[in-house]
């Protein structure tokens, strides 16, 4: 093997553990929670609330 | 393209054109959408005491709200109506955070309620609001059942005055066969919420031959007293016959008494009883002296004897947001 190969061969082996170095590091750090953007168009009926100063019949 | 919701730990992958278990959380051309972010199908001030938080602003109204669905599937849910249904099937109104917060100040309520389904799944709609609201000194308070994950959690606690969190059983395999969901991150969401300084009421449905044997009991007040503290106030609520179990009774009184004395028994400071009338599960009793301090009737305060949060016979600090 000429040293220019060997070179080579070391370069490609290095660059492929820190490439995999940082595909785990990515796996490890926890995905960021990304907010769910708001629909402008509700997709159900709309209506006017009724009974809105008064307590709700739902439990809670 | 499909989009995975990182919101609770149920982390569905959405197709597109679907939405997450919860129902109101899409993929929209690759997008997650909220589709209920200012669209409540309920609105109404109730008394503070039914939510129920009894060592928060007692004897306020507090305007409350909710959007349709739900990231769990309690079998026995009272508000099945809302919670296990779509958004295309309820009615629904345009508030945005503004005029909620508008609303709250016009009826006069202190504070806030995002309660009925589950706040955690009108996330964004409850946080906008409730940083709106603390600018404008409403304050903001969560009823829940807490499956969320740690993340978006501690982002909306920031905001957050009170919550009552339910802890609905103390097995996996209750929250599984039950609710659809597990109890580990119930049980991490009540002690962060504790740690970032957020008022913790526990809530507990005793259902009949699920979770009502006195040593479930025992081990749910044991776990609350471990880690939340001895001062955190816990619910124990009847069950009613609703949805998917019709087949079951409600919850005697003689079985909530009995939760009560061995909650107490663990050393738990202020235990009581909801979904029925209680002659002494109503009411709050100083845990230095045993005097009484905080009287009711249902949603009504009879008296209430607190001095600046404090004891007026022992001066003993009572564990709340009085003022």
């Amino acid at each position: 093997m000429t040293r220019r190969k060997f070179i080579e061969q070391l370069i490609k082996a290095v660059s492929a553990g820190l490439l995999g170095i940082v595909a785990l590091a990515k796996k490890a750090v926890p995905r960021k929670f990304i907010r769910a953007v708001r629909l402008k168009k509700y997709p159900g009926p709309m209506a006017t609330l009724k009974n809105i100063n008064k307590q709700s019949k739902w439990s809670g | 393209m499909k989009v995975q919701c990182d919101l609770c730990p149920k982390i569905c992958i959405i197709e597109p054109g679907q939405s997450g278990e919860c129902r109101v959380r899409v993929n929209i051309d690759g997008v997650l959408k909220t589709v209920v972010h200012s669209f409540p199908c309920s609105i109404n001030p109730d008394p503070v005491e039914k939510k129920p938080l009894f060592h928060f602003l007692p004897g306020t109204s507090i305007l409350s709200i909710a959007t349709v669905g739900c990231n769990l599937h309690c079998k026995n849910c009272q508000n099945w109506e809302i919670s296990q249904t779509n958004p295309e099937d309820v009615e629904a109104a345009f508030y945005p955070p503004q005029k909620l917060v508008e609303l709250a100040k016009y009826l006069r309520c202190p504070s806030l309620a995002y309660t009925y389904s589950d706040p955690i799944i009108f996330y964004e709609y409850t946080y906008d609001t409730a940083k709106l609201a603390a600018k404008e000194n409403i304050r903001s308070v969560l009823v829940t059942a807490g499956y969320i994950n740690p993340q978006p959690w501690k982002h909306l606690l920031q905001y957050i005055d009170a919550a009552n969190i339910d802890l609905k059983g103390m097995t996996d395999d209750f929250y599984r066969s039950v609710c659809s969901a597990t109890l580990k991150p119930v049980q991490n969401a009540m002690i962060s919420a504790k740690a970032e300084g957020v008022l913790v009421e526990v809530t507990n449905l005793i259902i009949p031959t699920l979770n009502d044997k006195p040593e479930q009991i025992r081990q749910l007040a044991h776990w609350v007293k471990a880690n939340l503290g001895a001062e955190t106030p816990l619910h124990f609520s009847r069950f009613f016959p609703h949805y998917k179990m019709r087949h079951l009774p409600s919850t005697s009184e003689k079985t909530l008494d009995m939760a009560r004395e061995i909650a107490m028994g663990e050393g738990l400071d202020y235990v009581y009883i909801g979904n029925i009338r209680s002659e002494r599960g109503q009411n709050t009793y100083c845990p230095s002296c045993k005097v009484l301090l905080i009287e009711r009737s249902g949603y009504t305060i009879l008296q209430n004897r607190l001095q600046d949060g404090r004891c007026p016979d022992c001066n003993k600090e009572i564990y709340g947001v009085w003022k």
